[in-house]
């Protein structure tokens, strides 16, 4: 223990002394200077007392006084703290690292099924546009004039003849009483012949349609 | 002649069981740098044990310094906090009174921290008020214990506050006077002045 007596003042040296916390040396030293002064030895006796005093009286009051927060509530605000520090470091300690992704256990079969309903769309398309071609294939050859046929322009008498004549053979497919659609297609047969003779009646004279 | 009475252990009750931690004598269980090493582990009933080893001196020294009961609370609470913050960075061997010296000196800080705030370091260094002095009790006056008991705790309560820290920690941590001046960053010269003027006051006061 280091001697802390020749830095103290009397006071100070006393206070260590009582307290037993001086080397042996200088506690033998201060023990010979208690026995040789008078004035340092009544200073001792009277530091003693008050600090007796104090410590008892202390004592008293603490045995008297309870604590205002006992030690189950005091107990129980701290370790919760601890706990949320606990959670707080490890929380902090945890490197960040973005996990990947879980492998899917049936992975391969969703990306067959993928492929398959790509394979059954684009056959359903691509049939879709052949049907589509094949149609329209039918329907220009029918509009399409015949390539090797002759000029075939028709003067308006023979194409009022060929209306006539196909107004003739016209056979419904309806073959229920069904006067009323026979009427109305002579009806529409006389309004087209009308129309074509007015379109002649005009070509032939009259010019001054604007 | 050495009798040393200002010590919680000297006068130990039963309400002051862990008292005998204090003291350096032989304590049951682990040691406080044990726990602390098990705590910083992970181990919250370390913590737990590191708490009820050290509740009664702590709050009795907060109890007294503060004269509140609630801030005395409060300032306990804040201490543990505060230990826990910077549990990692204690080192048992900086310091000569270990892990006592550190929990005391935080709340220490703390309660020079709530005296700053609340401008009460003012009024302290105005000097003892006398008992004869015509004042209201304070709110946490008690009629309990003797009129002695009633006239030192009140003799306390006025003795500025670098006087009553020293004498506070002195009997309630039990820490060497080397120890209390190293953990106040004063001289022990001036630790053991302000131990010896705070004595003079109380008997003082207390002889009236």
């Amino acid at each position: 223990m280091p001697s802390h007596i020749h830095n103290l003042d009397r006071e100070s040296i006393l206070l260590m002394y009582l307290a037993d916390e001086l080397s042996a040396e200088d506690r033998t030293e201060v023990e010979q200077m208690l026995q040789t002064d008078r004035v340092l030895r009544q200073q001792h006796e009277e530091l003693a007392a008050t600090l007796d005093l104090a410590g008892n009286a202390l004592a008293g009051l603490d045995r008297k006084e309870p604590l205002s927060a006992p030690l189950g509530s005091s107990l129980r605000r701290v370790s919760r703290a601890m706990a949320q520090w606990h959670v707080d470091r490890l929380a902090a300690a945890r490197p960040q690292v973005t996990e990947p992704l879980p492998a899917r256990r049936f992975g391969w079969v969703m990306t067959l099924g993928a492929v398959a309903a790509c394979i059954v769309i684009g056959s359903f398309i691509m049939w879709s546009r052949v049907d589509d071609s094949k149609n329209s294939t039918n329907v220009a050859r029918v509009m399409a004039p015949d390539p090797h046929a002759t000029d075939t322009s028709l003067t308006e008498d023979q194409e009022q003849q060929e209306i006539a004549d196909a107004t003739a053979s016209f056979t419904p497919a309806v073959t229920t009483d069904t006067d009323q659609q026979l009427t109305s297609a002579e009806r529409e047969m006389k309004t087209l012949a009308l129309f074509s003779d007015s379109i002649t009646t005009s070509d032939d004279g009259d010019s001054s349609t604007p | 002649m050495n009798s040393t009475k200002l010590s919680l252990t000297e006068n130990a009750s039963p309400d002051v069981a862990t008292a005998a931690n204090l003291s350096g004598v032989a304590q049951a269980g682990p040691s406080d740098e044990t726990l602390i090493l098990r705590l910083r582990d992970g181990e919250t009933a370390a913590g737990e044990t590191l708490v009820k080893r050290f509740h009664q001196p702590l709050m009795r020294y907060l109890q007294r310094l503060t004269g509140d009961d609630h801030v005395a609370e409060e300032l306990h609470q804040q201490t543990w906090v505060s230990v826990l913050d910077h549990l990692e960075k204690f080192d048992p061997t900086s310091s000569s009174g270990g892990f006592k010296a550190w929990l005391f000196r935080i709340a220490t800080n703390k309660a020079n921290d709530l005296w700053r705030s609340r401008g009460r370091e003012k009024n302290a260094k105005e000097g003892l008020k006398l008992i004869g002095e015509e004042e209201a009790p304070h709110a946490s006056f008690r009629m309990e214990g003797t009129e002695q008991e009633q006239k030192l705790k009140r003799a306390i309560e006025a003795l500025p506050e670098n006087q009553k820290q020293v004498l506070l920690l002195r009997y309630y941590s039990n820490l060497k006077f080397v120890e209390i001046a190293e953990m106040l960053g004063c001289p022990l010269n001036t630790a053991l002045g302000r131990m010896h003027k705070a004595m003079l006051k109380l008997k003082q006061l207390m002889e009236q």
